[in-house]
């Protein structure tokens, strides 16, 4: 994707794993550095897809090299990563942003417009998905990913509800197990979010179910969806609903192909963007420590069942 | 079967239409303190209107009274009518209170007069088809189910829903639905954890989220919504370790007429209608003195779910339930 797009000139790839990184190079016709701190010496911005635990180690050398970064969610595995990684940004000058796409998905746009125009009244409670596939690799490793499906898919919804409402997130209760076969780590959780602050939607409430609920033959990948309640309105929200499907005659499966637009894409173009005119808008490394923050109340209160205030790191 | 129905207003004309299907029943008066809905009740079955149960009683020879009372009169009628030796159909819930409930339990407890509760989503066929699934291990160990319920605000007698201490607000009249559901189809619940409106002072408004843990391992999503400003809906997703399961009331479109005002309660254009079948069920039990699909005791344990969620919403606090009767 990278590759394709007309503001990036895509100079190369770094990965610990030199067959897996030399492969993708060639693939994509870049050039591959087997280290990551002579990549950073040759270009202004990086995408760190690295696993969460890892993301700190990657992130802070290319911030204190003057390049500009767009980390993949979570953030990191720990707030005091994250902490250090802000901090970097903050002493070098240059950008981190959260990888969080589904803000440029134009239907989740446009629900932003609409409640900020008050066409709900005053917001109430939002109920929210973001169900997927069970991921494979690092993702099912504890140590790597920091959890499991709360981790990997709370944060999402969490950063939509801060952008689009202008709260923080107070407090959180969290049923969290395992079903559906990720083994070692968590797949399955309902989260209620207490939220405070903004103009509109003050004490209102929230729930996430980030579970990787979705089987190998579901038809798609998974989903973000979320309705919005409020006084004088509902708000459904499912950007992805809007699929081609196609019944393969001989297996009878399913399968539902997304055809609008790339939100990654749209999220790259908008990190480039704001690298070539100086513009930090967008999701900045606060936001992803910020939802961070939710996952790990999430954590503590799937432990000891009782809901759990969202520590905020200064 | 002699029935005399109470309660004229929004499910009692519900119930009444469903009896008009059921041959083995004659509906021979329908009380109500508004005449008007007396008169227009009682004509949906070609009874006779009465102002009250009482002139009612004394007037007909009935062998079932069906009470589609507000919530909070079901014990004092439910416990006349057993004194005076009649079977009993409750709409849901059972009662306002845990001790209400009780009261109406013991009073039909251990004699041949019957108690039934109409907690109908039993005899929804797209839910009942989910529980056969369910119970034939289809979808192998559940583990994430969601339920979503939201109805436009009904203006009742005195607006009665509108008064929490009647009506127990969307919890107890609503989303009892659904938790009844979840205990027959994956048994009894081990904590609760709601957020709603109870406090927050709307008026003709509530809303409530909730978390089921359920004693099986299971964790359950609850959606509903009082004052939805769109026609009645419904809808159920249960995921398990082998396979998920849909069902979505605004999805059917097996027969549509687009023509003004969207219909309350969804019609999937089958035979019968779930209340038929339901009060069809009660009727045959009664005839037969089989045990019915939902039992008295359920009723209470849909109560006490929607008590326990409800003091979660004032709490804030999850709540342990204990002592299942």
């Amino acid at each position: 994707m990278l590759g394709d797009l007309d503001a990036a000139d895509f100079v190369g790839i770094t990965d610990e794993d030199a067959d897996r990184g030399a492969e993708a190079a060639e693939q994509y016709g870049v050039r591959f550095f087997d280290n990551a701190a002579s990549l950073f010496e040759e270009v202004e911005a990086v995408v760190v897809c690295s696993e969460n635990k890892n993301h700190a180690r990657d992130v802070i050398p290319a911030l204190q090299g003057g390049v500009h970064v767009l980390c993949e969610k979570p953030i990191s595995a720990t707030v005091e990563d994250a902490r250090a990684m802000i901090q970097a940004s903050e002493n070098s000058g240059s950008q981190l942003r959260t990888a969080f796409p589904v803000r440029y998905l134009p239907p989740v746009a446009r629900a932003r417009e609409i409640v900020r125009d008050g066409a709900l009244g005053r917001v109430l409670a939002v109920s929210g998905t973001n169900r997927g596939k069970i991921p494979g690799g690092w993702f099912l490793d504890p140590e790597l990913a920091g959890g499991g499906a709360v981790m990997d898919h709370t944060v999402h919804l969490a950063d939509l509800l801060r952008w689009m409402l202008d709260v923080e997130v107070k407090s959180v209760y969290a049923e969290v197990d395992s079903f559906f076969g990720a083994g070692e780590t968590d797949d399955a959780a309902i989260l209620t979010l207490e939220l405070e602050g903004g103009s509109f939607a003050d004490g209102a409430f929230a729930t996430i179910d980030p579970s990787w609920s979705r089987g190998e033959g579901y038809p798609t990948w998974g989903d973000v969806t979320f309705r919005i309640s409020g006084t004088s309105g509902v708000l459904d929200v499912d950007p992805f609903a809007q699929p081609l499907r196609t019944f393969h005659h001989e297996t009878g499966a399913p399968s539902w192909s997304y055809i609008k637009e790339d939100m990654n894409a749209l999220m790259l173009v908008d990190f480039l963007r704001g690298v070539a005119e100086d513009d930090p808008s967008g999701a900045s490394g606060l936001d992803g420590l910020r939802t961070l923050e939710v996952v790990l109340a999430a954590y503590r209160s799937g432990e000891e069942h009782e809901p759990k205030k969202v520590e905020q790191t200064p | 079967m002699r029935v005399g129905l109470v309660g004229a207003g929004f499910m009692g004309s519900v119930h009444l239409n469903a009896y008009a299907g059921i041959p083995e029943v004659e509906v021979v008066g329908v009380a109500d303190t508004r005449i008007e809905a007396a008169l227009a009740g009682a004509e949906i079955v070609g009874a006779r209107p009465y102002a009250s149960y009482e002139e009612l009683v004394a007037a007909e020879d009935i062998e079932v009274v069906d009470v589609c009372l507000p919530t909070a009169f079901h014990r004092d009628l439910a416990v006349r009518a057993a004194g005076e030796g009649k079977h009993v159909i409750l709409e849901k819930p059972i009662a306002r209170t845990m001790k209400d409930a009780q009261e109406i339990v013991e009073v039909f407890s251990g004699e041949d007069r019957r108690l039934f509760v109409g907690h109908v989503v039993r005899f929804f066929p797209e839910y009942l088809g989910i529980k056969e699934k369910i119970d034939a291990g289809d979808l192998g160990t559940v583990g994430v189910v969601r339920t979503c319920r939201r109805s436009p605000f009904l203006l009742g007698w005195n607006d009665w829903y509108a008064d929490w201490r009647v009506s127990g607000g969307v919890l107890l009249d609503l989303v009892i639905h659904d938790f009844d559901y979840l205990r027959w189809t994956l048994g009894e619940v081990e904590r609760v954890y709601a957020r709603g409106m109870l406090g927050r002072e709307y008026n003709r408004l509530d809303y409530v989220l909730a978390t089921l843990r359920f004693e099986s391992g299971a964790i359950a999503h609850v959606e509903g919504h009082w004052g939805y400003p769109g026609p009645f809906n419904y809808s159920i997703e249960v995921v398990g370790s082998d396979a998920l399961l849909a069902v979505d009331s605004t999805e059917p479109a097996s027969l549509q007429l687009i023509s003004g005002a969207p219909e309350e309660i969804p019609d999937l254009a089958s035979g019968k209608s779930p209340y038929e079948n339901e009060l069809e069920h009660f009727i045959h039990c009664i005839a037969t003195g089989e045990e019915p699909i939902v039992q008295a005791k359920d009723a209470c344990e849909a109560l006490r779910i929607g008590l326990a969620a409800t003091e979660s919403v004032l709490t804030g606090e999850p709540v342990t339930l204990g002592g299942r009767a």
